[in-house]
């Protein structure tokens, strides 16, 4: 493993070292630059926060000092989301609007705060905050260690975070999107980007991100808000446990996962998901444990982690099946039950009912491209999802928490590995039915159920395991719970506490941008254009198109549907969606016949990445292999070779 | 709670003062430019590979200075599939076939990714035949065995003066090729040659052969006299035991 291998870490930390010497890079530009984003993205999350707290003063005044925060970003930022998601659909979303409306928010949150204490309902919080009792020993002594562990990777963190956008899916779905809206003013579904109809709630927020820190890549920034949510759900259910120091657990087992250091780095939907889920999930552990209802903040914080993305009605619908059995255990009335899961349901519902509306409204179904008859991108979505994975049955079910640890992510459809949390939860778990003779409480069955219920439906769908992030957040409520009932923070928790920040540490500099693209932190337009052009390289192509292309000029783009990102020109081709591949692929008995094909309908320009294509030919039949558009440097007839080299080509079709 | 909110404007003025913090001239600010020194190689016979590598491509390396990952070379203006190294100072691109199938002199220069460019620098594709290089005068044209002439830091100096030496001519002397002068390589009708003599058996029949690339068939071959040379002991022994 490389984490214990001292050639790795040299040999990556003197890569780093050497990246930021670079002549590209400005020092103190730099530094001034990364400051100037942290405290706009502070002066964000604050006004968030303000708003938040103002609206939990009248459903939820007496939550937890913690989780009071989580819950006040949570709905502070979503409700930001949905008012933006509101000004997008009646045609508004200028580059002034995001901004002004957290201005807004924020300040009509502070206002209501300083408003006399008349309005609570009841005292101070819970004192769960002041009940925590530390029992490790030499804890100042391991709080200096983790502050000098959390220094390095929050600094290589910070400068990833100012890296361009590069990531696959950024470029195809999220940023695409973000990029789209902001053009048009407006959320009108566009038959040119893939699945655009889907809720992305995450894509608002990122796009508030990209207007005030004035960038795309600096949209990033807004993950530091997710990642505060998580943090604080970590602090609340320690002191909830009544173990303050617990915390360190919590987070060094939330934090040992490289997929989460991953999605936290780049433009994901994942991270949302996980810190929406993560404050739900609390409120309701809250709910169950303390019998204080706090229905209002867990069914928004559940409505806005289904706005994130389908799956995140998946995992909302898990997590209320999951509270409704345990408040059976509980021993609730059922007409209480009822009225919960309708309140719950329903506060979702109304979070998510304007992506549904849209949806409909564009494309005829709620939830694009599904409960569309004989829509063909479903079959090729369930074709696709299907080949994920190890196997499906018992045996891979059992290895799947070791799986989770050593991989190989390729198979699970990721670039890395979910870590080593799966298998410490086992442990803990195992640990957990062997010494502990009791029943679990309601709250801690809560969490179990969740786990229990999510992970077969993700076996048995779609195995890509950055799906499984948001059980890091109950997951360490859950591991906490058992080091703690076990009588396990002399020995166990720091034992294992150490180890998972070890991992975390090795998964910080593992997952960084800046390694795995050997690109410096950008600040001037310059430098990210050069880090742009060095992390993709067919950017300075496009670059060159665009400088040929003449505005309104059609780019078909065939086994590159990612590039439409830094494309000016109108551009289309995907696996999905409008003029697919499938598409283009009917009525050509000889691929070579695709450029007549296309000008006929109106395209200008054709672009075509050459090794995908050459592992997608079967999609042609027998004539894309012994094509011309597959054979380096070939020119192709009807068509002028703008460029062309091993990987690429583009086409002038006129 | 007043404090609470205090601090908040405390946070909020912080960050609206930060909005001004780097202005807008220094994210404008372009990466130094790229310089290019040299090219290797900077000729070749039109339509004949160079630099071959394993997949049967022609590659193009240049040598300079910020030469930033992610630089592009351009050939005469056409953009080149490039890979540069981790200090900045080389990049490698691969040149099409098509690109190099007709003789001329071709602009080659680095392009970085806001388009900020390098000085360009000559790459010659040569005819696969022309005119045939012509020697005039050969300076010296004799010497003594084994005695080095026109002295030289590196051996010794031979001026030759013609016609049609392209670039990338050389001189074969005994069937050996001589060092020239890099000032000389691309004058069309003086180049100095450099190279020490060597004494003995090997001159009697030998030719001076000055041969452009891509032109081996139409060599112009001098007599060159070697006067008054004598065996080295070592040589004598050579000669009588006829090398064995």
């Amino acid at each position: 493993m490389e984490l214990l291998h001292a050639a790795w870490w040299s040999e990556n930390l003197k890569g780093l070292w050497t990246l930021l010497r670079s002549p590209q890079v400005d020092g103190w530009l730099l530094i001034r630059w990364l400051t100037q984003n942290l405290l706009l993205a502070g002066w964000i999350f604050m006004a968030d926060m303000a708003a938040g707290l103002a609206l939990l003063r009248g459903w939820a005044p007496r939550m937890p000092l913690c989780l009071k925060w989580a819950a006040g970003l949570a709905l502070g930022s979503g409700f930001q989301a949905v008012a933006l998601f509101w000004i997008g659909f009646a045609g508004g979303l200028r580059h002034w609007v995001p901004g002004m409306a957290t201005g807004l928010a924020g300040a009509v949150g502070l206002w209501m705060l300083a408003l006399p204490a008349v309005t609570r309902k009841s005292g101070p919080p819970t004192p769960a905050w002041r009940r925590g009792k530390g029992s490790w020993g030499w804890r100042s002594l391991a709080l200096a260690v983790l502050a000098f562990l959390v220094l390095f990777p929050a600094a290589l963190h910070v400068c990833d975070l100012s890296t361009p956008v590069v990531e696959f899916d950024s470029l195809l779905y999220h940023m695409r999107s973000a990029q789209q809206y902001l053009k048009t003013h407006s959320l009108a579904y566009h038959g040119e980007l893939r699945y655009n109809a889907h809720p992305q709630l995450n894509v608002l927020l990122l796009i508030r991100s990209w207007t005030v820190l004035g960038d795309d890549a600096a949209a990033k920034f807004q993950n530091l808000e997710f990642t505060l949510m998580l943090l604080f759900v970590v602090f609340y259910a320690a002191q909830e446990l009544r173990w303050t120091s617990g915390w360190i657990l919590a987070a060094s087992f939330v934090f040992s996962s490289p997929l989460l250091w991953w999605v936290s780095k780049v433009e994901y939907a994942d991270l949302a998901l996980a810190g929406y889920a993560a404050v739900g999930i609390a409120a309701l552990f809250h709910w169950l444990r303390n019998g204080e209802s706090v229905v209002v903040p867990a069914g928004l914080a559940l409505g806005f982690a289904a706005s994130v993305k389908l799956m995140g009605h998946v995992v909302a619908a898990c997590i209320g099946l999951a509270f409704l059995l345990a408040l059976a255990v509980r021993r609730t009335s059922v007409s209480r039950m009822a009225r919960s899961a309708a309140a719950l349901a329903g506060l979702a519902s109304a979070v998510c009912c304007g992506w549904w509306l849209r949806s409909w409204m564009h494309t005829g179904s709620p939830v694009y491209p599904f409960f569309v008859k004989g829509h063909p991108d479903v079959a090729q979505l369930f074709h696709n999802d299907a080949a994920y994975g190890l196997g499906r049955d018992a045996i891979a079910f059992l290895l799947l928490p070791w799986r989770m640890m050593v991989g190989p992510p390729q198979a699970f459809a990721d670039a890395f590995e979910f870590g080593p949390a799966g298998l410490v939860l086992v442990a803990a778990l195992a640990i957990g039915m062997v010494r502990i003779r009791k029943t679990p409480p309601p709250e801690i069955l809560f969490l179990a159920l969740i786990i229990a219920i999510y992970v077969p439906v993700w076996f048995l769908t779609s195995q890509v395991m950055r799906y499984l992030l948001w059980l890091l957040a109950p997951g360490s409520i859950l591991l906490i719970w058992v080091v703690k009932t076990v009588h396990g923070e002399r020995w166990l928790a720091p034992t294992a506490a150490m180890l998972l920040t070890s991992y975390a540490l090795y998964a910080a500099v593992l997952t960084s941008t800046m390694r795995r693209y050997e690109i410096p932190p950008a600040v001037t337009t310059a430098g990210r254009r050069q880090a742009l052009a060095a992390a993709l390289p067919y950017y300075p192509v496009l670059r060159e198109l665009n400088r040929l292309a003449a505005p309104g000029d059609k780019t078909y783009l065939l086994f590159c549907e990612e590039y439409k990102y830094y494309l000016d020109t109108p551009a289309w081709g995907d696996w999905f969606g409008d003029l697919s591949y499938r598409w283009l692929s009917q009525n050509v008995s000889v691929a070579d016949d695709i450029p007549q094909k296309l000008r006929k309908l109106g395209f200008r320009w054709m672009v075509v990445e050459r090794e995908r294509a050459r592992r997608a030919s079967s999609w042609f039949g027998k004539g894309l292999n012994g094509s011309l558009l597959l054979k380096p440097y070939a020119d192709l007839p009807g068509a002028h070779t703008v460029y062309s080299d091993r990987t690429l080509a583009v086409f002038r079709l006129w | 709670m007043v404090k609470n909110i205090s601090l908040w404007w405390v946070g909020i003025c912080l960050a609206v003062l930060a909005q001004g913090c780097v202005r807008e001239r220094e994210l404008a600010r372009p990466l130094p430019a790229p310089h290019l020194h040299a090219l290797s190689p900077r000729f070749t016979v039109a339509g004949e590979r160079f630099n071959v590598q394993p997949d049967g491509v022609s590659a193009l390396s240049v040598q300079g200075a910020n030469l930033f990952r992610g630089c592009r070379v351009r050939f005469h203006g056409e953009l080149l599939e490039t890979v540069s190294g981790v200090d900045s100072r080389y990049a490698a691109a691969v040149v099409p076939p098509r690109l190099f199938a007709k003789p001329g002199v071709y602009s080659v220069w680095v392009e970085l990714a806001d388009g900020t460019v390098s000085n360009p620098l000559p790459f010659t594709v040569l005819p696969p035949s022309g005119p045939a290089p012509q020697i005039k005068t050969l300076y010296p044209d004799s010497t003594t065995a084994g005695q080095v002439f026109n002295p030289q830091p590196r051996g010794g100096a031979l001026s030759v003066t013609g016609a049609n030496f392209l670039p990338g001519a050389v001189v074969l002397f005994a069937g050996e090729r001589l060092l020239f002068n890099r000032e000389g390589d691309c004058l069309p009708a003086k180049v100095e040659f450099r190279g020490a003599l060597w004494p003995g058996e090997l001159f009697p029949r030998v030719g001076f052969i000055v041969t452009n690339l891509g032109n081996l068939w139409r060599r112009v071959v001098l007599r060159l006299r070697v006067g008054k040379w004598s065996l080295t002991s070592l040589q004598q022994r050579l000669v009588k035991t006829g090398g064995g």
